[in-house]
């Protein structure tokens, strides 16, 4: 099945449950006009994959939230905040040569797709730097962050009091040290965007 | 910034899951309010665990990953899967015996992306704007060309009187890599603080000290430091770190 022969209506309601289906689809069709977009705008294949995902969990998000109210097809929208993205990503390697041009570019830019990318840029910092981390790590923080109990965890992994305790927080302060590490990070803190809500 | 300890983040996780007694909490917030560092820090863990928390993207952005891993790695499924069979059939029969010996003399993977990314570290441009003396001369001379083991000891000596510039740190690192010793240049880029203005090169260059010595983990954990940068040499490490990645 292709996306065009999907309902609207159906397509969306996929999209917001997770469907893996429904992301296959958009990766098959949406991606290659995304990798164009961007080889033609200073950018490589890899560029194009990172904006693609991100903008998929910032439309998720909305979606999740029923905020997504779509006058255009899905895949318009997708490409739309793929666009912004990469003007973002420009921007921020490049801004001095180019700084001017890209934010008037930014200031004409629909500002629902805007507020929705500022709304996920901390967590997409946060959770991306996370999925980076070892197995290890990660199903170990999974669990502290779920606030299971420390017994729950020694029970979950097997390991024992103290090591859970040491893990935790080796892990957590790699976690924090990468992400403190991101040139973002240190936009976001300017920008006054770091509060927890 | 604040000196990050087991103990400092256990209390901040009892504090922020309201695990401390009022006594323990109401003393805790005079501590806050007291210590600009601490409060700065308990904001940090606040937003990390809030930010966490969002279970819901976070499967969504696991599953995007995984698809797009699939569909990066399988980038057409739709073909004929009997004509795939029989193509992959004839080229496994017709190619077998070339494949055999073109991977039987190859060099092990690490050494072949070595080589493909490794450069010396270069010298043109740092010294502009210097007047290095004689001794100085000497060990550029010899460094520039290509004498990595006569330019060490001067090297070593120039690191040692001159620490605050650490560009001498990664000429003596490339040199101990091309007399192939990464342990050394391990050691000596170790030394260097996180906070340095090289720092991208720094991770840079460990993780190929890294793996020339075959140890990939490590490397792939600098070369994720070196993307995260998102600086001069950001696509140079995602592309080794997919490469990498493929091998594996």
């Amino acid at each position: 099945m292709k996306l065009s022969e999907k309902d609207h209506n159906k397509l969306l309601r996929d999209f917001k449950e997770g469907d893996e289906q429904t992301i296959r689809l958009l990766y098959q069709e949406v991606l290659p006009g995304i990798k164009k977009y961007v080889a033609k705008n200073s950018g490589n294949e890899v560029d194009a994959e990172d904006i693609f995902q991100e903008a998929l969990v910032i439309v998720y998000e909305k979606a999740h939230r029923n905020e997504l109210h779509l006058t255009s097809a899905l895949s318009t929208y997708i490409f739309s905040v793929c666009r912004h993205l990469w003007y973002k990503v420009l921007r921020r390697r490049d801004k001095v040569e180019h700084g001017a041009e890209y934010d008037s570019y930014i200031l004409e830019a629909d500002e629902d797709i805007l507020a929705q990318i500022n709304k996920v840029e901390v967590n997409n910092l946060y959770q991306k730097h996370f999925l980076r981390l070892d197995e290890k790590c990660r199903k170990l923080l999974n669990l502290f962050f779920s606030e299971e109990t420390t017994e729950t965890i020694m029970r979950l992994t097997g390991y024992t009091h103290a090591y859970v305790r040491k893990k935790k927080f080796e892990c957590k302060q790699k976690l924090m040290m990468t992400i403190e590490k991101d040139p973002l990070y240190g936009e976001l803190v300017s920008d006054d965007k770091l509060s927890a809500s | 910034m604040i000196k990050r300890t087991q103990e400092l983040f256990e209390a901040i996780e009892a504090y922020l899951s309201n695990r401390m007694t009022d006594a323990e909490s109401s003393d805790f917030e005079q501590r806050i309010d007291r210590d600009e560092e601490l409060r700065n820090e308990v904001a940090r863990h606040r937003l990390l665990h809030s930010e966490m928390r969002r279970k819901e993207l976070l499967d969504f952005r696991q599953l995007v990953m995984k698809v797009g891993a699939e569909e990066v790695s399988e980038p057409d499924n739709r073909f004929d899967l009997k004509l795939l069979w029989r193509v992959a059939a004839m080229l496994v029969l017709v190619s077998g015996i070339a494949l055999s010996y073109y991977f039987l003399s190859q060099p092990p993977l690490e050494e072949q992306l070595y080589s493909e990314y490794y450069v010396t570290y270069p010298v043109e441009g740092a010294w502009r704007g210097e007047s290095p003396d004689e001794r100085q001369k000497q060990v550029l001379a010899d460094y520039v060309s290509g004498a990595y083991a006569s330019a060490i000891p001067g090297l070593q000596a120039l690191v040692t009187q001159f620490p605050q510039k650490e560009v001498y740190q990664l000429y003596l690192t490339s040199a101990y890599l091309n007399t192939d010793n990464p342990t050394a240049a391990i050691m000596q880029l170790s030394g260097i603080s996180a906070q340095s203005k090289l720092i991208e090169e720094v991770d840079w260059y460990l993780s190929l000290s890294y793996l020339k010595m075959g140890k990939l983990e490590e490397a792939q954990v600098q070369l994720e430091k070196v993307v995260a940068f998102r600086g001069a040499l950001a696509d140079r490490a995602k592309e080794l770190l997919q490469k990498i990645e493929e091998e594996q």
